[in-house]
Parts: C-alpha cells; sequence; structure tokens
C-alpha cells in the first residue's frame, strides 16, 4: 500500500485539486457537490495551495470566472451539480467553443422538477452536446486518478473537460483511496503552457469574437476535430498514466466482457453492483460481462463495438431520460450494436438499485425477452 | 464481507460513526465503504447509516438489506431487527435486554458528554463484542476524525462502550 486513506468522491476531488494546484478557482456551492469549493478553501486557508479562489454570487458567474481565468492562460476548475449546471448552461458552450481547458468536477443529481437531491445523470447527459469531454467515475478512487488525466487531455486538445461522479453515491460514501506521490502528479501534470493569453499585452489576441455565417462553421469542425483527437490522445495518456499507478484506465473498462453471451451496459458507481451480479452468476456457469462507459464525450464507438462483437444480448442501463427518445447512452450502443438489445432507465431521483434487478435484467436477456421500449427498474 | 446497519435518529451521530469505522478499516489496509441513507436531514427522524467490511475491494453500493451486526442507537425505532442474518447480532442502546447484547450508551453519554450522543460508546460496544476491527484501529480513527477535548471525550466513549458492553 502506497498512501491509501480513507476518502470520499469530494475529498478525493480536493485531494486532486491540491495536488494540480490550479491558478484560479472559482465556485458556487451546491448539493452534492459543495465539499469540492469547501474542501478547497479549507487547504488555501491551510496555505497547502497557491490559488485564488473566486466566490461568486451564482454558478453562471463561477464557469464565467473560469472561462475568463482559462482566457488568461492559467490553470482553472469548478465544481457543481444539477440545477448549478443547467445555470451554467450558457457558458458551457463558451468555454468549449473558445477552446479553453478547464476541469469541472460534477456531483450528479437529479434536475427540478419536482426538486430532489438524489443522484441521476441528467444534469451532465442534458450538457453532453456542449462540447465538453465528459468522465463518468465509479468512485472515489477513479475520481482522483481521472482527475489528472482528464486535466491532461483538455489541455492537449483544447476542450473544457467534466470529471463526473454519482451524488453522495461516490460524493458521500467514504472507500479507500490510493494517493499517490505529489511529486509523481507534479511530473505527470506539468505546467500548463497556454497559446491563449489575454494579459500577454506584447501579444494582443482577439477572443470571442463575432462570427459570420463564412466562419461559424469551421469553428464548429474545429471542436469536432478536437474531439476525434480527444480519443487518440486520451488512449496515450492514461497509458502514460498506468506507469505511475499500474492501473489502466481504457475509454471503456471490459468486466468479463469477452467470453460473454449476455452483457450489460452502464457507467458511474452502478458499474460496481454488476461486476458483483456478474461474479456470482458466472460461479452458476452463466456467461455474462459488464461494459463500462468511463468515456462518455468523445464517445468511443470503435470500442464497443469491439467489446460487444460477440454477444448474444445487450441490456443498457441509463439514470437519465431524453424524454420523447431513447436514453443517452442507450442511443450511442444502439449505433455500435446490431443484435438483441434493451434500454433499461433506472435510479431517477436517487432510486436504489439492488442485486436482484440486474440479475432480472440476464435473466431476461436469457429468455429473449426484449422489447422496442424503455423498460423501468423502480 | 461483514455488513453493518447502524440504525437511530437524526442527531445521534449514525452517520459519524461510519465514518470513524471506515478510517479504522483503513489503518487495517483492508476494504471498506461507508455511507448513510441520504434524505432531508432533520433531527429526530429515523436514519440509516451502513459500513461494509471486506478484505477485497467492496463494489456495490446499493443499502444492506440484510445486515451481519445492527447497531441501535435507539430502542424506540421501529422494527429495528428486521433483516438480520440467521447468524447476525445485535447490539442496542438499553439499560436491560434478554435478547441482544447491548450497552447502557444513555447514561455514559450524559456522564461523558452531558447529552444523548451514543454513537462513539456503541462502536465500543461493537468492537468487543464483534471483533470486526482492532480496539487501537477505532482509537486511532477517533484521533483522526476529532481534534482536542472533543477527541479525549470520544475516546472516553469508546473506552467506556467497550468496558460495559453485555
Amino acid at each position: 500500500m502506497q498512501n491509501r486513506k480513507a476518502m470520499n468522491g469530494m475529498s478525493a476531488a480536493v485531494e486532486a485539486l491540491r495536488q494540480i494546484d490550479p491558478e484560479v478557482i472559482a465556485a458556487y456551492p451546491i448539493t452534492p457537490a459543495t465539499g469540492i469549493p469547501e474542501g478547497y478553501s479549507k487547504i488555501l486557508a491551510e496555505g497547502k495551495v497557491t490559488g485564488e479562489l473566486i466566490t461568486v454570487e451564482s454558478e453562471h458567474s463561477a464557469l464565467s470566472a473560469c472561462v475568463g481565468a482559462a482566457a488568461c492562460g492559467v490553470r482553472t476548475a469548478t465544481a457543481t451539480a444539477s440545477q448549478g449546471l443547467a445555470y451554467m448552461f450558457e457558458v458551457l458552450g463558451v468555454a468549449s467553443g473558445l477552446r479553453l481547458p478547464m476541469l469541472m468536477y460534477i456531483g450528479n443529481r437529479a434536475l427540478s422538477a419536482p426538486i430532489n437531491i438524489h443522484c441521476d445523470h441528467s444534469d451532465s447527459m442534458a450538457a453532453r452536446d456542449q462540447g465538453w469531454l465528459q468522465f463518468y467515475c465509479e468512485n472515489a478512487q477513479e475520481v482522483y486518478d481521472l482527475s489528472f488525466i482528464a486535466l491532461r487531455l483538455a489541455e492537449e486538445v483544447k476542450l473544457p473537460v467534466m470529471v463526473c461522479m454519482d451524488g453522495f453515491i461516490t460524493t458521500h460514501t467514504y472507500e479507500p483511496v490510493e494517493v499517490l506521490d505529489d511529486k509523481k502528479i507534479k511530473h505527470f501534470v506539468g505546467s500548463y503552457n497556454s497559446k491563449v493569453n489575454l494579459f500577454d499585452f506584447k501579444k494582443p489576441i482577439t477572443l470571442g469574437h463575432f462570427a459570420m455565417p463564412d466562419s461559424y462553421f469551421e469553428f464548429k469542425e474545429g471542436q469536432e476535430k478536437a474531439m476525434e483527437l480527444a480519443l487518440k490522445r486520451y488512449e496515450v495518456l492514461q497509458k502514460k498514466f498506468s506507469k505511475i499507478r499500474d492501473k489502466e484506465y481504457p475509454a471503456v473498462a471490459r468486466y468479463k466482457v469477452s467470453q460473454a453471451d449476455y452483457v450489460i451496459v452502464t457507467n458511474s458507481s452502478t458499474a460496481g453492483l454488476v461486476k458483483d451480479v456478474v461474479n456470482k452468476l458466472r460461479e452458476d456457469g452463466f456467461k455474462v460481462g459488464c461494459l463500462k462507459i468511463r468515456m462518455f464525450r468523445p464517445f468511443p464507438h470503435k470500442d464497443v463495438v469491439d467489446a460487444l462483437k460477440n454477444a448474444k444480448g445487450v441490456a443498457v442501463l441509463d439514470r437519465s431520460m431524453s424524454f420523447g427518445s431513447m436514453p443517452p447512452m442507450f442511443s450511442e450502443i444502439k449505433n455500435c450494436f446490431f443484435g438483441n438489445i434493451q434500454s433499461y432507465v433506472f435510479g431517477l431521483g436517487g432510486r436504489d438499485i439492488f442485486e436482484e434487478d440486474i440479475k432480472d435484467v440476464f435473466r431476461k436477456m436469457e429468455k429473449k425477452d426484449y422489447s422496442e421500449k424503455i423498460r423501468y427498474i423502480k | 464481507m461483514i455488513e453493518v446497519v447502524v440504525k437511530g435518529r437524526g442527531g445521534q451521530g449514525a452517520k459519524t460513526a461510519v465514518e470513524v469505522l471506515a478510517r479504522a478499516a483503513n489503518h487495517e489496509d483492508k476494504f471498506f465503504l461507508a455511507y448513510p441513507e441520504f434524505g432531508p436531514e432533520r433531527s429526530g427522524t429515523p436514519i440509516n447509516a451502513y459500513f461494509k467490511l471486506n478484505d477485497t475491494l467492496v463494489r456495490s453500493r446499493s443499502p444492506i438489506k440484510s445486515p451481519d451486526i445492527i447497531l441501535v442507537l435507539d430502542t424506540s425505532l421501529d422494527k429495528f431487527a428486521s433483516g438480520i442474518k440467521k447468524k447476525g447480532m445485535i447490539i442496542v442502546n438499553s439499560v436491560d435486554e434478554k435478547k441482544y447484547h447491548f450497552v447502557d450508551a444513555e447514561k455514559i453519554a450524559k456522564e461523558i458528554v452531558g447529552r444523548s450522543l451514543p454513537n462513539i460508546i456503541m462502536l465500543g460496544a461493537l468492537v468487543k463484542i464483534t471483533k470486526i476491527l482492532k480496539k487501537e484501529s477505532v482509537e486511532k480513527a477517533i484521533k483522526d476524525s476529532f481534534k482536542g477535548k472533543i477527541a479525549d471525550m470520544n475516546l472516553k466513549c469508546f473506552d467506556e462502550g467497550f468496558k460495559n458492553a453485555k
């Protein structure tokens, strides 16, 4: 064991921020992500970090301040959830459109109405088309480790990144987290050399100017190219990180998938439960597996196609809806797998999910029980 | 895997109790998850806090339905023994009890803390009766979790709970 601590998802994020030590953090507290700005302000008061904490009056301002900081060429980070992310919406596209890297932690929480503080993915999934890179973490260890990979990726491809964890289920659960040596992290994240700096008066630039129909299009094409590059660069960066962590973080994590007839595809903390059930059913001789979508934007279609190529049946467990259509993750998987496939929605507003629910999903696949409609695990 | 449910009421420290257990388990290099059921937190309303302890990574974050151990901070809670495993153990905060293990945490808390705060006293009873974690690890975890006088007070609570558990 290196340096193992009992931490929750939020304190794992704060520990990562301590080691990254961004120049600017701007945030507005919101449940269940409050512990991140709160924890950061504590280590700032203790003199463990050197950054500037901008306490603002809203999430819209928090992200605007991050945009300003990133435009001046410094590392910047924030954290939010649910209504906070909804309130940031206008600025999300500004950050990605201006190609400003920044790190944002999301404590995934249901959107109003009705008001609810518990976990589902309707907040970050609603923002999936705003040009941000998106990662969904299974546990606090992943939150900590992915912070560094995600930050470096964001800086390399010049896009902002969301590192998402399940509200309460991950943000507030205490679990063992192996913390890496400060020196190793400093070496991995390096120093940030931005080409954009509005404060460099010797080299004045324009940022956020008006774009006419003759040029706007190319900006958007550029963002898509950056996403394509991110797919490739992520693999390189996670391999590089695995040298200090002894563990790989592939964009799509396969758990006993290669020999599986039936596969459940899901993300975040629920993947842990599915893996437990996979182990139990494997003991009884059932060929089942779990595919965890760690990176949702850009979406690693090729990896998913390859992972599911031998599956007889696939079930996709989404923790959010896309009202009037199929759920967000299902729609992506449906593009990658043309066999028997079933959509499930679970856990909305923090509804618990149990071992039996997962077993039932596998049982239905075995019985060739598929429907074109969404099924709800309630 | 050992699954523990701490049943109490808002304000009795069930959440803090499982956090202390988490830190203690970490001192023993064990794997664990510790989390309460979050609701609209109010003093006096029923609350469950969960603690899962294992030698390998704990993956499932579902609420515990059939615990190995139930720690009852308040015996006025409805059906506090429900779901317990066949060979499970129940420890209650009570003056006397025939069916379960018990410790009079109420009395000890009033003597040491001056008000009803049974959580750490009950951890003393838990460690003595179930031996799921070492006494020294929990004491270390208490020192990690609290500072100064509060830490001393809680160490005393833990020790009294340990001594008086039956």
